[in-house]
């Protein structure tokens, strides 16, 4: 081979070396320099998060203090309320009773209606307490092992007499047995009252309200079924919302004030239970709620 | 009406309008009525006058009324005396505290009415009887 010939092709490779060596150093640098501006960006990003997150922190300490704060106010509102109602209902109750002396003409009426409207108040003060209690969630405290049944039967036996009256038949059927869940006694005590109450008022008189028990799997499943009034498909949608009452329901039951089922769907599901309802318009309803047995209230 | 005559029934409660409308009932169905405002007041009347029952409200100014019924349970002259709870306080363990601590009844103010009250009281010194 030409002598020349190696030289250049040498010469060549060693330029080809030094130039890719060359290259890669620049590369190398600018990659270096590359990192480390990305490396400022996310330290900042970074920094900036934990600011963030910070602040969230603070503005979910102060959204939970105003909420309690909303929730003390009406919750103290609400008792306070009670005792000048109280002394409204005592008086007029005394008044009824003649034990002021007869009363007159139209005067007993009016008096009547005066305490209508005073026991209304003190539904929606009962009412209002109830829906303080069930948005604020549970407190430890009141979570006990209840056997639900044996609280059912309670309700039932309470409310007899109304029953008695309106002359309406109260059947049971219990098959779910004395397994205890773990519930909040006051609170899941208002919810089954509260659907219990709506069978009875929107069921007329000589109608039948059943109400059964029994085990789903791993649940608890308790189902209240009128013959009253029902409700028309097109209202069935509003029937957990609150302050939401249709004209068939006002004219059955004027004293209620539309949170009884808003109230009772927060405390089904801060149980995490289900709660629904099958209804046909004029035929009657049947609501039901599912509580789990193992799982305490969230 | 006139075998409640001889019975005095004592009132502790510190809103002089619920007050006076449950001790105008009792006294129109003979019943003597005495009257306390506070609790400190309430176990004052109860040691010197003997009344055969006690209507006991819960919040009362300083000693609450868990307080006074602890006092009325602890004293053995004054534990035979029958004690009626009548609060707006209306959670199931109020009512179990109360009645585990020794209140022959628990009613809720805003749910009964004077003369369920007096139905109430009636009923009970049947039962003692």
């Amino acid at each position: 081979m030409e002598p020349f010939l190696v030289i250049a092709v040498l010469l060549l490779l060693v330029l080809a070396v030094f130039f890719g060596f060359v290259n890669e150093r620049g590369q190398k640098t600018k990659l270096k320099k590359l990192l480390a501006e990305k490396s400022a960006i996310i330290e900042k990003t970074s920094k900036l998060l934990v600011e963030k997150n910070l602040e969230l922190y603070d503005q979910n300490i102060r959204l939970q203090r105003s909420l309690e704060a909303k929730s003390d106010f009406v919750g103290v509102a609400s008792h306070q309320l009670r005792t000048p109602i109280t002394e409204i209902k005592w008086c007029v109750e005394n008044i009824l009773d003649g034990s002021y002396g007869p009363l007159l003409g139209t005067q007993t009426a009016q008096v009547k209606n005066l305490l209508e409207s005073t026991k209304k108040m003190i539904r929606l003060i009962d009412e209002l307490l109830h829906f303080v209690d069930a948005e604020a969630g549970y407190k430890e405290h009141t979570i006990a092992l209840v056997e639900p049944e044996k609280l059912i039967g309670e309700i039932i036996d309470e409310a007899a007499r109304h029953f008695a009256e309106k002359d309406i038949r109260v059947e049971r059927s219990f098959a779910f047995g004395n397994t205890a869940l773990s519930l909040d006694v006051d609170m899941i005590g208002v919810a089954i009252t509260n659907i219990i109450e709506n069978a009875f008022y929107y069921t007329p008189s000589g109608g039948t309200i059943l109400i059964s028990t029994e085990k789903k799997g791993d649940t608890f499943f308790l189902a209240i079924k009128d013959s009253g009034i029902g409700i028309a498909e097109n209202k069935k949608e509003n029937v957990f919302k609150k302050f939401h009452r249709s004209r068939e329901a006002l004219a059955l039951h004027a004293g209620g004030v539309g949170l009884g089922l808003y109230i009772t769907k927060n405390i089904v599901e801060q149980h995490r239970g289900e709660i629904g309802f099958e209804s046909e318009s004029g035929k009657g309803s049947t609501f039901h709620i599912t509580l789990p047995i193992h799982s305490p209230p969230v | 009406m006139p075998e409640n005559t001889s019975r005095t029934v004592l009132i502790i409660e510190d809103d002089a309008f619920l007050r006076e409308l449950a001790a105008d009932k009792l006294r129109k169905e003979g019943y003597t009525v005495l009257e306390a405002i506070t609790g400190e007041e309430g176990l004052e009347k109860l040691k010197e006058l003997r009344p055969d029952l006690i209507l006991l409200d819960l919040i009362l100014p300083e000693m609450d009324g868990f307080e006074v019924l602890a006092r009325i349970q602890k004293d053995e002259k004054t534990r035979p005396i029958p004690v009626m709870i009548l609060s707006n306080f209306g959670q199931k363990a109020d009512i179990e505290k109360g009645l585990r601590m020794g209140a022959k009844e628990y009613l809720i103010k805003a749910h009964v009415n004077p003369k369920e009250i007096v139905e109430k009281i009636n009923a009970l010194f049947a039962d003692v009887k």
